[in-house]
């Protein structure tokens, strides 16, 4: 059973530190903490599915549509109502996500509320097993392109010279705009960026959990304990919270009890801001200059 | 800065006899609403204590500790469950309720001191979910998830009905208000707008900023506290699904749409927020998006809320520490 | 001076005096309340909006029926005018919602609740007010015990789910070891409680009681640790998409015993959701209705059901307030053109023997039970088509 419990804690672990990544993304460029990623990943799943029933797609043609389509809109989010109310107390930054999280979840409900939809695997087949411990192929789907993903932010971010520009202007906006980054462009970009991590995870997760308009609100605790677990703000730590969280849920629910399984995001959230604040990976913080 | 308008004696007549005005209204409304107006203003008393509690650490204190929920909670669940189990009156439960919010508030201000910005929020919103597992899981006590029924109140030999119930709140509510007004013009206020400014600069005038931050969350834990206990009586039913996120947020909404650091944006913001569910009865569904626009409208035109609004315009409803809370 | 006295205080003064004489004279109303010469007001809620929106459903089916009175000429000569709230699963918003309906709307009698938690909020402001509740789809057996003499249960309690639920797993030959996965809600718990006792009286314990907590991604510690216990039978206390989320789990990992579920889970809905055949062929959940949705005896109220709400689904939560409304109708007849709230009541308490036909047993009302159904069957879809039974299919 341990093996077990590890392996699936890896799986939705993975899930955790996909959207946890977005969140951490969107905090670095923005220093604000996004309460509508759940719906970010919520919208990203409804998208598939809306272009499926609606257009008749198939499954690539709609995961792509959905993806572009939470680009634009984290992006759009970013333009229209975060850029406007970027001189206003932070207090005003976080309700305004907050204000986005209810618009979002009240039009999805809007049209989907009375259903909760079935999406088919990505990739469908029998478990697969190796030893005592069984693995759907979507569980190593899901695995993979986290992993992909996770890879793919480091070398952007540490060996590729855009990403070293983009890591200047959310650490030191004003010194990048000085030096003549167009900073305002680049937090657009990662607004995108980030909502498109946030769909990319619902997605994988959909076919698992059905297609419903809260699905969403869970999702953010778990990425806030993620991320308060590995670090606040550190993309390396939001890949280790996000897998430790998943994998001491497992183990708290399979050796503890059944439970505690709801609790263990705050529990942990609690457990390290009071004894290691600043997480495993240790924090981010952004210079005032 | 005060603009050019009348002066500051002028003002405070004007507030005093507005107020009383608006007391006496109040005495006499109850007599032309029928059960269900007077439930949903009823209601409304309630969250305007909440929304003033929640304000004392958000707004005027400026941290952002989102345990308002947790303090409701703990009210209410005191209140009620002195009565249940121990058969005593309300207004001995009421008590109790207020001071167990008060203690919470209290014990939630000492971590406050460790953690910072978006920190403390988190922590308190998982110290309020935690909370709620511990109702639910509790069963014992607590009668689980499903909650339990408060018993009728009792005065002079009858129960009190929902028009009772409004004088009482009403009472609470003025209670609550004005003693917080008081506390908020005394030196504990302005050492609490002074830690918002800056904690260090507060700290060298010789502010013990820790103690002051403690007696704000066991201040805001009190008020809320009683509010619970309204609530208690409100609904005559405790459970632990009032508690949640989805409350903490729209407590939330209610004190960043009247105004942080304004008790009458709070008192409007409470109203407002209150009325809009019932108003939007026939149209189901659409409850979250308008609420939600309403959110957007008054952070991109109103930011300082409405009673930042009305402060602009009207210097009645200037009040003294009024300022713009600086970033969290 | 500014003159905030007496010119200023004045209007405020008169318009009270005002609304007060119009009160007055407003509250004075000859028969009981929702009744006119040619209408009867009925009070409806359920949770149009919300998490569990779905549980609009049964309020739908009740409406349909409601209507199609209406159009076939109504009660007595009077028709049925319909005010129908939003509760949105919430307790505290069903107090509001109820109290609107008695005290603004003055409805004769009020049908509602699909969550059994709105309907036990409200049962104090139903005993102070005393007006005839007909519960909507509310299973939790608090509803109607203790008897309140005003409130009326017309589907299957939970005692009553869980004793089947406990029945039928004991039908399978050589079942000793029984495991339950439940939500830890009022909902789960109203099961839960019930169930250990039945499997009490049978000289039996769980192996294993898991929980899983609404909103969940992943079953999989709850699974193991069932799994472990080697049980015989699994009974699952799960709303629908926790409920796909555990047999999908389960067949992963391994665990080949049958599973019984609660009503409110549509087989055909759970079979396209799970999308894995044989993680759904022993898949048994109770069944409050007499036949399957595509057979001919359904088919009447199927056509009823999408005749006034052409573009809802089709579920079997559409029809469990059908039953309800049927004996709403009937006990108005019966009480006659003089029609008032204890006539009311009182021929509800003489409905002996009901069967419209839709559900799976009677409906009967005494003054000391209400809570009308005592019986159930179970459905399951080994193939293509579902099939009714109330024993574990033998060999």
């Amino acid at each position: 059973m341990f093996f077990q419990l590890i392996v699936s804690g890896i799986a939705v672990g993975s899930v955790y530190t996909l959207v946890a990544l977005g969140m951490t993304i969107l905090y670095r460029s923005t220093t604000v903490v996004n309460f509508c990623h759940g719906e970010f990943f919520m919208v990203g799943a409804f998208a598939v599915v809306v272009s499926q029933q609606m257009f008749g797609w198939s499954v690539a043609p709609s995961i792509v549509f959905a993806l572009s389509l939470m680009f634009v809109v984290g992006a759009g989010i970013e333009r229209g109502l975060m850029r406007p109310l970027q001189n206003a107390p932070h207090i005003s930054l976080t309700m305004m996500t907050v204000a986005l999280s209810y618009l979002l979840k009240g039009v999805s409900r809007f049209f989907y509320g009375r259903e909760v939809i079935a999406l088919p695997p990505l990739i469908s087949g029998d478990p697969i097993a190796v030893g005592d411990v069984s693995v759907f192929p979507q569980d190593l789907l899901i695995i993979g392109v986290s992993l992909i993903v996770v890879v793919v932010f480091y070398y952007f971010f540490q060996r590729t010279r855009i990403g070293k520009v983009i890591q200047a202007a959310s650490q030191t906006p004003r010194g990048a705009s000085l030096v003549g980054i167009n900073v305002p462009l680049l937090r657009n970009l990662m607004w995108g960026v980030g909502a498109v991590m946030g769909a990319v995870a619902g997605i994988l997760i959909a076919p698992n959990t059905l297609v419903y308009p809260d699905m969403g609100g869970h999702m953010l605790i778990l990425a806030f304990a993620a991320m308060t677990l590995g670090g606040f703000g550190s993309l390396p730590g939001a890949v280790v919270g996000g897998v430790t969280l998943g994998i001491l849920e497992n183990i708290v629910g399979g050796y503890v009890s059944s439970s505690l399984v709801e609790i263990t995001p705050y529990l942990v959230i609690i457990a390290v801001l009071i004894i290691r604040p600043q997480g495993i990976m240790g924090e981010w913080r952004q210079d005032r200059a | 800065m005060t603009p050019a308008g009348p002066s500051a004696h002028r003002v405070r007549k004007q507030r005093r006899y507005g107020l009383i005005a608006l007391l006496v209204l109040l005495c006499l409304l109850p007599l032309v609403l029928n059960d269900y107006v007077q439930f949903v203003i009823n209601t409304m008393l309630v969250y305007c204590l909440v929304a003033v509690g929640f304000n004392v650490v958000i707004g005027y204190l400026g941290q952002l500790a989102f345990a308002n929920a947790a303090f409701f909670g703990v009210g209410a669940y005191a209140t009620g469950l002195s009565m249940v189990h121990f058969g005593l009156p309300y207004p001995v439960a009421m008590l109790i309720g207020t001071c167990a919010g008060g203690i919470v508030g209290g014990a939630v201000g000492l971590p406050a001191l460790r953690v910072k910005g978006y920190y403390l929020a988190i922590i308190t919103l998982a110290v309020g979910e935690l909370m709620r597992w511990f109702y639910v899981h509790l069963d014992n006590i607590t009668y689980g998830s499903g909650g339990f029924n408060v018993p009728n109140i009792h005065v002079f030999g009858t129960t009190l009905t929902d028009r009772g119930k409004y004088y009482v709140f009403l009472a609470a509510v003025v209670l609550g208000i004005t003693s917080t007004s008081l506390l908020l013009r005394s030196r504990f206020g302005r050492a609490f707008a002074a830690i918002r400014t800056n904690e260090l600069a507060a700290a060298s005038l010789g502010i013990a900023v820790n103690r002051t931050k403690v007696i704000a969350f066991a201040w805001s834990g009190l008020i809320v506290g009683l509010a619970g206990a309204l609530y208690a009586a409100l609904n005559g039913r405790v459970s632990p699904d009032t508690f949640g996120l989805s409350q903490m947020l729209m407590q939330f909404a209610i004190v960043v749409i009247g105004g942080l650091g304004s008790l009458a944006g709070s008192v409007i913001g409470a109203v407002v927020l209150t009325a809009a569910p019932e108003l939007l009865r026939d149209f189901p569904g659409f409850e979250e998006i308008v609420f939600s626009l309403l959110l957007i409208g008054v952070l991109f035109f109103m930011p300082k809320g409405i009673g930042g609004l009305l402060a602009r315009k009207f210097p009645l409803f200037r009040e003294r520490l009024y300022r713009e809370p600086t970033d969290a | 001076m500014k003159k905030f006295r007496l010119p200023a205080l004045a209007p405020m003064f008169a318009t009270a005096a005002l609304a007060l004489s119009v009160v007055a004279t407003v509250s004075a109303f000859a028969a009981d309340p929702g009744v006119t010469k040619d209408t009867i007001k009925i009070g409806m809620f359920g949770p149009l909006t919300g998490q569990t929106a779905i549980g609009s459903l049964p309020l739908l089916g009740a409406e349909a029926i409601y209507k199609n009175v209406n159009d076939h000429g109504g009660i007595n000569g009077r028709k049925i005018e319909l005010v129908v709230e939003d509760d949105a699963c919430d307790p505290n918003k069903t107090i509001a919602a109820v109290k609107k309906l008695i005290a603004q709307d003055q409805v004769f009698m009020i049908h509602g609740g699909w969550c059994s938690s709105t309907v036990l909020a409200i049962k104090p402001e139903l005993a102070r007010t005393g007006l005839p509740f007909m519960d909507l789809a509310g299973a939790s057996a608090a509803i109607s015990t203790p008897v309140q003499p005003n409130i009326f249960q017309p589907v299957a309690t939970s005692n009553t789910v869980a004793k089947v639920m406990v029945n039928f797993a004991l039908t399978k030959p050589n079942t000793k070891r029984i495991a339950i996965i439940s939500h830890s809600d009022e909902w789960g718990k109203s099961h839960l409680v019930p169930i250990i006792a039945d499997l009490k009286a049978a000289g039996l314990e769980p192996v294993e009681t898991a929980y899983l907590e609404r909103g969940a991604a992943d079953a999989t510690s709850q699974v193991l640790r069932i799994r472990e216990a080697k049980p015989d039978f699994v009974l699952a206390i799960l709303y629908p998409p926790e409920l796909t989320i555990y047999l999908r789990d389960a067949y992963k990992y391994g665990i080949k015993v049958p599973t019984v579920t609660t009503q409110g889970v549509s087989i055909e809905d759970m079979v396209k959701r799970v999308g894995i055949a044989a993680a759904t062929k022993d898949l048994f959940v109770f069944y409050p209705l007499n036949s399957t949705l595509g057979s001919a005896s359904m088919k009447k109220w199927t056509n009823l059901y999408t005749k006034y709400n052409p573009k809802a689904p089709v579920e079997t939560l559409s029809f469990m307030g059908m039953t309800g409304a049927l004996a709403i109708v009937d006990s108005l007849k019966r009480a006659g053109r003089d029609l008032t709230r204890e006539k009311f009541i009182a021929a509800l308490n003489k409905l002996n023997d009901f069967n419209p036909g839709i559900q799976s047993s009677p409906l009967n009302f005494t003054p000391e039970q209400h809570a009308g159904i005592q019986t159930g069957k179970v459905i399951y879809m080994p193939g293509n088509h579902p099939e009714i039974l109330s024993r574990y299919p033998g060999k």
